[in-house]
């Protein structure tokens, strides 16, 4: 069984009149903790496609199976409840409660799959050691730098342990330095409790602590990239992809 | 923790954010409340108690205070849940499921709306006492006092929750209906160019990209300023309208309640009531400072529905002409057409006097030639000297005498009215209610009531103009405050630039300006039509019209001081954020 699995995907959009179609047919399969990224020029349909895959957004055609359950055909009420279980989303600006603490932020998952209060506790302690956040427990979010940011943001994708996490742009807002320990922490969580990780990026080197790196242009895979030696080398291999690709400097730095 | 401890948390913690929706549910029902506790208050609306003519202005305030709240509540309830959308797509993205949102939503409102709405009934109270005391003691209208009403709090409580259950109904399904990915970037919209930017492009070239800096503040979110705009011009048009009338108002008041009674003092002798001799009626007001220049008795019948005056006295007392032979009668309509208010001039054709004698009608006339009193028929037929001979002879109609004084000086004879009206009332000998039937009427008492009813309209107008420019504060304020965080973005953009904080403020006035004076200057246009048309059914149509262009001008002048005061603020507010 995959962790994802999309079949025919597409997506178009009314702009001034116009049809545009955004994703034309896509397919995806992704197995259990496999960390997979997406990459592409602006416009190629990256985000689109992540939020049809998260459910944030719908399909003209095709379907959306995690983890065996297809997302297709949910009402509103079941796509809520089967995100809230199997899912974990990060964004590139975080998206965190700026009224509550890390913690809390972190607990939020939890408290709406209605956890106790007990687990809640040994979960939170588990997760902010993981990734070293233990001690930023009661900072207010304007407290935090942008890495430790997006940490709260990934601990609280994870505490859940759902089997996919998706990421828009993870490591966006970040520099060099923070990105690789963003990254890292992925890495980590991912070897640790298995998750599966799909990210949507246009950093190269966000990118290559991924296993597989998919090339959107115009709406469909252009090319696929598997990692096969270190960091650098993958690295290498998807700035000599992106350029194959084109599209402004911007996608490829 | 459970979710309900976290959203009491953010609503706490958030709680400045949302103070506004909070203060704007309590300012709205607690002036509907005060005016709902004018309405039912038993003593203030009994007509025995309080001339009609002063109660009666409560009925048009009350009106608008109630739009006010039904159009004033929707709109803030709009802004809590703009500020409220990047939350909800945050807990959405985590699975949270709509049924659970609405619910959260409705707890939210609810807290806010009980404890706003407890405040509210409050202030509504401690404001209702405020008015009562400005109408005993300023406007000196004795007689009534403040009481408590359940009935002005069951009706607040229920327009309330009316209004508060369509607006979050309508807002909360708006939120519902949302995309995820919409509610996440709620705060990153950006509105194409506006109605106003084209036309400026093509009237005046290259006018924008000179000003793009400031346009780049102004050009967000066009529907909602379309919205809003909408509003704040018809406030607007609404203020200076009713302005317009006010200044009017006073004196035609006064007008009319000198035109209605031609004579100072009139008194009718009937049903054996006020009986009096009128050397005795000159003493007591003699007694009192007051001469009287001239006294005229006129005889009169009456049964329920008219009053009969022969032609001849009418004639000799008033300085008439008319013309009624036997079997014929005049209509008498003692009304001013130029009062304002709409009257009964429909003539009665017929009339059938001694059983089997019919009069008929030959015309009417409507002029005021005495003073209107409560022992009066409410129609009047002048009859031929014959016929009204014959009517006296029929024990059907009950014959009185119409005492009517003109004083020296009326302005200084209501000591001396009052003295006579209580040597009257001593002599009637009933009770209360049936002595209101023989009170004496005088020029003095209608003056006196006419500048108190003229008092009580101003000073609720005042209110309810002061209430609509604070709405039309408010509403824009509102909206400025939900772009606060946006508009702190493009200050940062812009200082990163390099420009200074002086342009920068320079851009936020503006923008401001932009904001502000629209809906006052067009709304001050729309009124000057609508001032004419109300101040011309009291033949004071262009000064009507001046009044109100003067009183846009005011507050156009007062808001350009303001709005550079309002952008310093806003952008120590915006530094704050940055």
């Amino acid at each position: 069984m995959y962790a994802l699995d999309a079949s025919h995907i597409s997506k178009s959009y009314q702009t001034s009149g116009e049809t545009v179609r955004v994703l034309h047919d896509i397919n995806l399969k992704m197995g259990r903790g496999e960390m997979v990224a997406i990459m592409g020029p602006s416009g190629s349909g990256k985000t689109t496609l992540l939020h049809v895959l998260t459910g944030i957004d719908t399909a003209d055609h095709g379907q959306v199976q995690i983890g065996g359950e297809n997302l297709t055909g949910l009402t509103s009420e079941e796509t809520a409840a089967f995100r809230r279980k199997h899912m974990g989303l990060i964004f590139q600006d975080f998206q965190l409660l700026e009224s509550l603490t890390v913690k809390e932020n972190i607990l939020l998952p939890l408290i709406l799959n209605k956890r106790e209060a007990d687990e809640q506790q040994q979960s939170v302690v588990k997760i902010m050691d993981a990734l070293g956040i233990a001690g930023l427990a009661d900072k207010g979010m304007t407290e935090l730098s942008g890495g430790q940011k997006q940490r709260t943001a990934i601990a609280r994708a994870l505490i859940h342990e759902p089997e996919l996490i998706f990421g828009d742009e993870p490591t966006g807002n970040l520099d060099m330095r923070t990105t690789g320990d963003v990254m890292q922490c992925m890495v980590k969580m991912n070897r640790q409790f298995g998750t599966a990780f799909l990210i949507v990026t246009h950093d190269a080197h966000a990118a290559s602590f991924c296993s597989r790196v998919l090339f959107l242009q115009n709406g469909k895979f252009a090319f696929e990239a598997v990692k096969k030696g270190d960091n650098k080398e993958f690295q290498e291999e998807i700035l000599n992809m992106l350029c194959h690709l084109g599209g402004e400097q911007d996608d490829v730095l | 923790m459970t979710f309900y401890e976290i959203s009491a948390k953010m609503l706490r913690v958030n709680f400045n954010r949302y103070r506004l929706y909070f203060f704007c549910n309590l300012f709205a029902v607690s002036l509907f409340e005060c005016f709902a506790s004018i309405f039912t208050n038993s003593s203030f609306m009994d007509g025995t108690k309080v001339n009609s003519l002063i109660s009666s202005n409560i009925y048009f305030p009350s009106m608008l205070a109630a739009l006010f709240l039904v159009l004033f509540l929707p709109v803030s309830c709009q802004a809590f849940f703009a500020a409220r959308k990047q939350e909800y797509g945050i807990l959405f993205s985590l699975g949270m499921s709509p049924k659970e949102a609405f619910r959260n939503m409705m707890l939210e409102n609810m807290a806010i709306a009980g404890v706003a709405l407890a405040a509210a009934l409050a202030a509504g109270t401690v404001l209702s006492g405020f008015f009562f005391a400005v109408i005993n003691y300023g406007i000196g209208i004795e007689g009534v006092q403040w009481q408590f009403c359940p009935a002005s709090y069951k009706i607040t409580v229920l327009l309330y929750l009316v209004v508060m259950a369509a607006a979050f109904l309508w807002n909360a399904v708006g939120t519902l209906r949302e995309k995820i990915g919409t509610l996440l970037k709620a705060q990153y919209r950006c509105g194409k160019k506006s109605l106003t930017e084209r036309i400026l492009d093509r009237c005046r070239a290259g006018y924008v990209e000179k000003h793009l800096a400031e346009w780049s503040f102004v050009r967000r979110h066009n529907n909602a300023w379309r919205i809003r705009y909408g509003f704040g011009t018809i406030i607007i048009a609404c203020a200076v309208t009713l302005a317009s009338v006010c200044v009017t108002m006073y004196p035609v008041f006064l007008r009319d309640a000198e035109n209605e009674s031609p004579y100072d003092m009139a008194y009718s002798e009937i049903f054996g009531m006020n009986r009096a001799s009128l050397q005795k009626v000159r003493d007591i007001l003699a007694e009192h400072g007051v001469s009287v220049e001239c006294v005229i008795q006129m005889p009169y019948l009456r049964d329920a529905a008219f009053n009969y005056l022969p032609v001849t006295k009418v004639n000799q007392y008033f300085g008439c002409e008319y013309q009624v032979e036997e079997g014929q009668f005049l209509n008498l309509f003692q009304f001013d057409l130029h009062d304002g208010y709409e009257h009964d001039t429909q003539p009665v054709s017929t009339v059938t006097i001694g059983g089997n004698q019919e009069l008929h009608s030959v015309g009417s006339e409507v002029k005021i030639l005495f003073n209107w009193n409560a022992a009066f028929a409410d129609r009047t037929l002048i009859v031929s000297d014959l016929d009204f001979k014959k009517m006296e002879e029929d024990a059907q109609y009950v014959p009185g005498t119409a005492n009517l004084f003109a004083f020296v000086e009326w302005r200084k004879s209501n000591e001396g009215v009052c003295a006579v009206q209580e040597y009257l009332q001593s002599r009637n000998q009933v009770d209360e209610a049936q002595e209101h039937y023989y009170k004496l009427s005088s020029k003095v008492d209608r003056y006196l009531e006419a500048r108190k009813s003229g008092l009580f309209l101003n000073f609720l107008m005042a209110f309810v103009i002061g209430l609509m420019l604070m709405s039309e504060y408010l509403l824009i304020h509102f909206r400025i405050q939900a772009e606060q965080e946006e508009n702190s973005r493009a200050v940062n953009s812009l200082q990163m630039i390099g420009m200074t904080e002086e342009e920068i403020v320079k851009c936020l006035r503006y923008k401001n300006r932009v904001r502000f004076l629209p809906p006052v200057i067009v709304g001050t246009m729309l009124a000057i039509f609508p001032s004419f048309y109300y101040n011309e059914v009291y033949g004071s149509g262009y000064l009507g019209s001046l009044v109100g262009i003067l009183f846009g001008i005011i507050i156009t002048i007062v808001e350009i001081i303001f709005v550079k005061r309002y952008s310093q603020k806003e952008f120590a507010g915006i530094r704050r954020l940055l």
